[in-house]
């Protein structure tokens, strides 16, 4: 027996994506703010030195990094659901994208953690010294930095073909779609300038985080604010089968 | 045999698989062959049980293929009662496994160091042994972190199994309580160390939600609605993602 359960209405789908969309966005900004400062480029002793003298700014920087791809996740099947009416495969198609983007930051919150194992001075690394732990330290965090565009490159593709399903809705405004498409397609762009040509790459992402920012944030904000227009999301939905 | 009640059978199968190779590569194995801080007895013993330890990496990447198939198990069973809740419960499983398959990487650069090939040569032997136990606390560090997912995706698993008129509603509530029990593990790990075992003890009870519901499926499968709807449900769930 179906019951008429409240999370059925493409209403409550659009305000869950929304809201998780700004959580997302909102912990992924904390955790950019509470961890960037700490490393200074090229010294490790210093990054080591902030990490020690701030560790809980540098934990509360990675639970927020977690918290962002976990209220991922939840965007990537609420909009999912949202957008089923237009194209149900696109829509699949973006969601494996997301889901892939999420899982590729799962492995930056494991290296995240290597810095602190590596500068508690545990008895097991007196084989290395000092100068050289802080040295692996940096590495990782490194690495870990550059995990992030490779997610974006599947975040860009997946904000392209939802961008392109908002367009096509008839439920939802067209130039939000068109605002996320430009979004993803500067994702994509910014992650291979940065793999391409290091020189050139992270100069542009001043130029790049804010315009995908206002692609997800205004799409974000609408599906939290006025939901979907219920009616035509039915209309759309009869239509497609 | 009724539809709904052979695909609770085959849920609880599966889900009978992945209890019993689980615990041997997380507590069984780490049990015998890590000693806690002292880097060169771990790599002697890693390498004194090479065999052991490869079956432990083999089941670190057998049990997220057993967590996906349960997943669409799962999925067969319970996406009648709610599309949304049933897809977020697969995308948490999914992000999950891949989380763990990455993760298995750090038992392997871990066994690497220890075997120290040629390459490794410019490392004195304590420094290797000192780097691959780095690994070895990586990669529990990282199965820390997954205990967010497999906290996560009991919350739509029990609203389902609660919502659901052929499982019982307490199992629904407890393994709600279980996503729970598992993310206070989780943050009590990440932030609060030194707390770990004594709230994985008080966690106990919480935590054998997951068992009673895989009894219970393997062995009571899902009660027959007397009317048709149950297969309804369930015939209907194939078709769409």
């Amino acid at each position: 027996m179906t019951k008429p359960y409240l999370e059925m209405s493409p209403r409550f789908h659009a305000r869950m994506a929304g809201g998780l969309w700004w959580l997302c966005i909102v912990s992924g900004v904390v955790g950019f703010v509470a961890g960037a400062p700490l490393i200074v480029a090229n010294d490790a002793a210093a990054t080591a030195a902030n990490i020690l003298a701030k560790e809980s700014l540098f934990r509360l920087g990675f639970a927020a990094d977690l918290i962002s791809g976990v209220s991922y996740v939840g965007v990537t099947i609420f909009i999912y659901y949202v957008l089923k009416p237009v194209s149900r495969s696109l829509s699949l198609l973006g969601a494996f994208f997301g889901l892939a983007g999420v899982a590729i930051g799962g492995a930056s919150w494991v290296i995240h953690l290597a810095p602190l194992l590596l500068l508690h001075g545990d008895q097991y690394l007196t084989a290395f010294t000092t100068s050289q732990l802080q040295t692996i330290s940096l590495a990782a965090l490194n690495l870990q930095l550059q995990v992030f565009p490779i997610g974006m490159v599947f975040f860009g593709i997946q904000c392209l073909s939802i961008g392109y399903l908002v367009a096509q809705s008839t439920f939802l405004p067209r130039i939000l779609g068109l605002l996320l498409a430009i979004g993803g397609t500067c994702y994509v762009i910014a992650s291979f300038a940065n793999f391409l040509t290091p020189s050139f790459g992270p100069p542009l992402v001043p130029f790049i985080m804010p315009v995908a920012l206002i692609g997800e944030g205004s799409l974000g904000l609408w599906l939290l604010v006025k939901g979907v227009n219920v009616q035509r999301w039915n209309e759309q939905a009869s239509l497609g089968r | 045999m009724h539809p709904l009640k052979k695909a609770a059978r085959i849920a609880g199968a599966v889900y009978l698989s992945m209890v019993v190779t689980g615990p041997f590569s997380l507590i069984y194995v780490p049990s015998k062959l890590i000693v806690r801080g002292n880097a060169a007895a771990t790599a002697d013993n890693i390498l004194a049980h090479q065999t052991l330890f490869n079956f432990a990496i083999l089941a670190d990447l057998v049990g997220p293929v057993i967590f996906i198939c349960l997943a669409i198990a799962l999925y067969r069973l319970l996406s009648g009662v709610n599309k949304t809740w049933a897809g977020l419960m697969v995308a948490l499983i999914l992000v999950s496994a891949a989380v763990g398959f990455f993760n298995t990487l750090n038992d392997i650069a871990a066994l690497t160091l220890f075997r120290g090939a040629d390459f490794l040569a410019v490392f004195e032997k304590p420094q290797r042994d000192a780097l691959g136990y780095l690994f070895i606390r990586l990669h529990s560090q990282g199965n820390l972190v997954n205990e967010i997912f497999w906290g996560l995706w009991l919350f739509p698993f029990g609203l389902l199994v609660f919502r659901s008129d052929f499982l019982p509603r307490f199992i629904g509530v407890w393994l709600m309580i279980n996503c729970f029990g598992w993310l206070v593990l989780s943050i009590t790990a990440l932030f609060f160390p030194l707390y770990y075992d004594t709230a994985f003890r008080m966690a106990q009870p919480v935590l054998f939600g997951e068992l009673v519901i895989m009894l219970w499926l393997l062995i009571k499968g899902a009660k027959v609605p007397v009317t048709q709807t149950g297969s309804i449900a369930l015939s209907s769930s194939p078709a769409s993602a």
